[in-house]
């Protein structure tokens, strides 16, 4: 029996309409964003148990992207739900922050935006050119929705989740040697350099020429320096700078001080001079890589030039995706964005952290307050997301953002140069970023840290009581040392509390009665026949090797 | 870490036991009347062996536990008795390990425990042999201490106690006792070994009572 002509071609035509055209979404499947209060670990987890994730967390909210699914299981765990976006492929999503009653003075078809709080929008658009119609001046954050949407982000409770350098005192001796080594003047050529790039917008072959302006300085100072090419908007190409200065004891260790080398204007294909954002930034990191190089830390310093931040922190987000994708370690990070303007009668310092930077925040003001005559004012506010630091926070790292507290009335134009700054001011600031990072990095001192710190516990329990025992052992130093000391801390990361009177001979100590549900945290530091004490031992926890 | 508790499994096998016992002794009451002229009011001293009902009970105290009771009894009438009393015990053992790295380290420990009890007692009599069963309330305080280190818990906490047995008539006033007992006392958070502390378990004691008054 033969088959019908018109059968056959019927037959054929859905075949090739079947193979060539994609299969159609399931209804339902894609995420929705959800603007979701309070911004609590609880609702954090039942996003997460909604099989959702936490895109952004804010002062007041969180945004979240959940599967329609998912819904009614996460209303029921937050106080406050409202479905916000529904993305659609091509979309791009940034956080916007502007103090304009809104971001768009004329409406325009393809870009949307809402407001999340006070001062910060959810913008979604289809349009590459909107930021020519968004009202000036404004900070972006670009939202990857479908990388964020596949991660799991939690919220760090407060002082939970610490982690950094321990810290010798004695290692700050070392430290206002360094300090005084910052220069004014040089701050003000490194400006003017980066000034005389005409633009250093992100894309443009100006930005990139200021790029390897800073990697050759980086290179002149004997540092390991490389560039970081990433792409980002489909379209345009840049590049991170990054040199190492290596630890001796732990170079797995990072503390990173960065600073965006891009800038922007209201012409900023031609002109964007950016002295103050952020060619001041970008000299202080140059100028801590001066005054670094050839010393000797602990942990190794990363100095990092990021671009493309007026995009909306491309930059720094590719190198904290990388990061963490790579398992580094970095102990906390150092963005200086702005440094140089401080304002009529104004001599004050932001020192902006998340709620799992406070940590950081607090030694740095405890680091550089000795050495400055600014006043450093301590920000908390996860909402704050508008500069590298915060690409930093989204990968779960400590972060800070060392800023000036005053409104710049050149920011983001072509009046934004040098003539403007106050660079004893700018100075005081590369003073304090200096003095944090080489505090976390710990200076070298003799004798070398002890290394290798291991701890075991066991808890000895009676019916009602019981107490825990911790055993610690480390490996000998390869010089000479009189003895050990033994540090412990409640918290990670301190404070610490000496255990040994005296310098102990044995490299191992065993420290009973301690309470069962509490977690320990140890260092050991060496001790030479003089007296001298190194610095101190990576930490371990009690149960770290259990 | 949860232990097993043997105390649930014990208590009903223990009261068929008893009903069984009285059932068996009803002809023999019948046919041996108690004497008329019994004391009302009575006192009695008995000690024992205590078994732990928990394991982790029984695995930090591993000696043997003798506990020492005071009783006092008012009867009703010939069969019910209000019985109230005391009874002490001390236990001494070692810590265990939860998760053992050096296995070697344990400290002594040491358990004081007075239970003030309540209760009612039901006795059949049958001439010299007068089996009894009873169950009431204690409230027990308990005291752990380390001895080689200064810590210790103390605490009090309400539990019950069922027990049977028999008595012989060894005097006109005077009884020998000889009591099975079941006690569960529930004493709330326990340490890493147990999730919940249990200071009962059962016991058996040999005593002594005398009617004064």
């Amino acid at each position: 029996m033969s088959i019908p002509k018109k059968v056959k071609f019927c037959f054929l035509a859905w075949l090739a309409l079947s193979t060539l055209l994609p299969a159609p979404a399931a209804p339902g499947r894609r995420p929705l964003l959800l603007k979701v209060a309070p911004p609590s670990a609880e609702v954090a987890a039942a996003v997460a148990g909604a099989g959702g994730a936490v895109v952004q967390e804010l002062r007041t909210c969180l945004l979240v992207a959940v599967s329609p699914e998912s819904l009614p299981r996460l209303r029921a765990a937050a106080a406050s739900l409202a479905v916000i976006a529904d993305p659609a492929p091509g979309e791009l999503f940034f956080l916007l922050h502007t103090q304009r009653p809104s971001p768009l003075p004329i409406p325009r078809n393809g870009i949307r935006c809402r407001s999340l709080e006070a001062g910060v929008w959810l913008l979604r658009t289809t349009d590459p050119a909107f930021r020519g119609w968004l009202a000036q001046p404004f900070h972006l954050k670009a939202l990857q929705p479908e990388e964020s949407f596949a991660a799991r982000r939690r919220i760090a409770a407060p002082s939970a989740d610490r982690g950094s350098a321990a810290i010798k005192p004695r290692s700050l001796a070392a430290i206002p040697d360094l300090v005084a080594q910052v220069s004014p003047g040089r701050l003000r050529a490194d400006i003017l350099a980066l000034q005389g790039f005409k633009t250093r917008y992100a894309s443009t072959p100006e930005c990139e020429k200021s790029g390897d302006f800073i990697l050759e300085r980086f290179r002149q100072l004997g540092l390991d320096a490389a560039g970081d090419p990433f792409a980002f908007e489909s379209f345009y190409q840049s590049q991170n700078i990054r040199a190492v200065i290596p630890g001796k004891v732990a170079p797995e260790r990072i503390v990173l001080a960065c600073a965006h080398y891009d800038s922007t204007s209201g012409t900023p294909l031609v002109f964007a001079p950016g002295a103050d954002d952020n060619a001041s930034g970008t000299a202080a990191v140059l100028e801590l890589a001066r005054i670094l190089a050839g010393q000797s830390f602990d942990f190794s310093i990363v100095l990092l030039c990021v671009s493309a931040e007026e995009w909306g922190l491309y930059g720094s987000a590719h190198y904290a995706r990388q990061a963490r994708q790579q398992g580094a370690e970095i102990i906390g990070v150092v963005n200086l964005d702005m440094i140089g303007y401080p304002g009529a009668e104004q001599r004050v310092l932001d020192v902006i952290g998340d709620l799992r930077s406070e940590w950081l925040a607090d030694r740095f003001i405890a680091a550089a307050q000795p050495f400055v005559g600014l006043k450093l004012l301590k920000i908390i506010n996860p909402s704050l997301t508008w500069s590298d630091h915060s690409s930093f926070w989204d990968q779960g790292y400590p972060a800070l953002c060392a800023i000036e507290d005053s409104d710049n009335p050149f920011y983001h134009r072509t009046s934004d140069m040098l003539e403007t700054l106050d660079l004893e001011f700018a100075a005081e600031a590369v003073k304090a970023s200096l003095a944090a990072v080489a505090w976390m990095a710990q200076p070298l001192s003799s004798p070398a840290a002890p290394t290798g710190l291991r701890a075991h516990s066991q808890v000895s329990a009676a019916l009602f009581t019981s107490r825990k025992t911790a055993y610690l052992e480390w490996d000998a130093n390869r010089e000479a040392v009189s003895g050990y000391h033994v540090y412990r801390a409640e918290a990670s990361h301190g404070p610490y509390t000496r255990l040994t009177g005296q310098p102990q001979g044995r490299t191992s100590f065993v420290d009973p009665l301690l309470l069962p549900g509490q977690a320990y945290y140890y260092v050991v530091s060496a001790v030479d026949g003089e007296g001298r004490e190194s610095n101190r031992s990576e930490e371990v926890r009690d149960d770290e090797n259990n | 870490m949860r232990t097993t508790d043997m105390n649930g499994s014990v208590a009903p096998a223990l009261l068929a036991a008893l009903a069984l016992f009285l059932c068996a002794s009803l002809p023999v009451r019948c046919a041996v009347p108690e004497p008329a002229a019994a004391k009302r009011f009575f006192i009695g001293a008995a000690g024992g062996y205590f078994r732990p009902g928990q394991a982790s009970f029984r695995r930090i105290y591993d000696r043997p536990a003798w506990p020492i009771e005071l009783q006092l009894g008012w009867a009703l009438d010939r069969k019910l008795t209000i019985l109230g009393g005391a009874r002490y015990l001390r236990a001494t053992g070692r810590t265990v390990l939860v998760q053992a790295w050096l296995p070697d380290e344990a400290y002594a420990v040491r358990l004081d425990v007075l239970a003030l009890r309540f209760g009612l007692n039901y006795g059949l009599g049958l001439g010299r042999f007068a089996p009894f069963f009873g169950a009431g309330i204690q409230y027990v305080f308990y005291r752990e201490k380390w001895l080689d280190v200064s810590l210790e818990a103390k605490g009090g906490k309400t539990g019950f106690f069922a027990l049977g047995g028999g008595r012989w008539r060894l005097g006109r006033s005077l009884h020998a006792l000889l009591q099975l007992e079941y006690s569960n006392v529930p004493a709330g958070e326990g340490s890493g070994v147990s999730e919940r502390a249990n200071l009962g378990g059962l016991g058996l004691s040999l005593g002594i009572r005398a009617g004064i008054l």
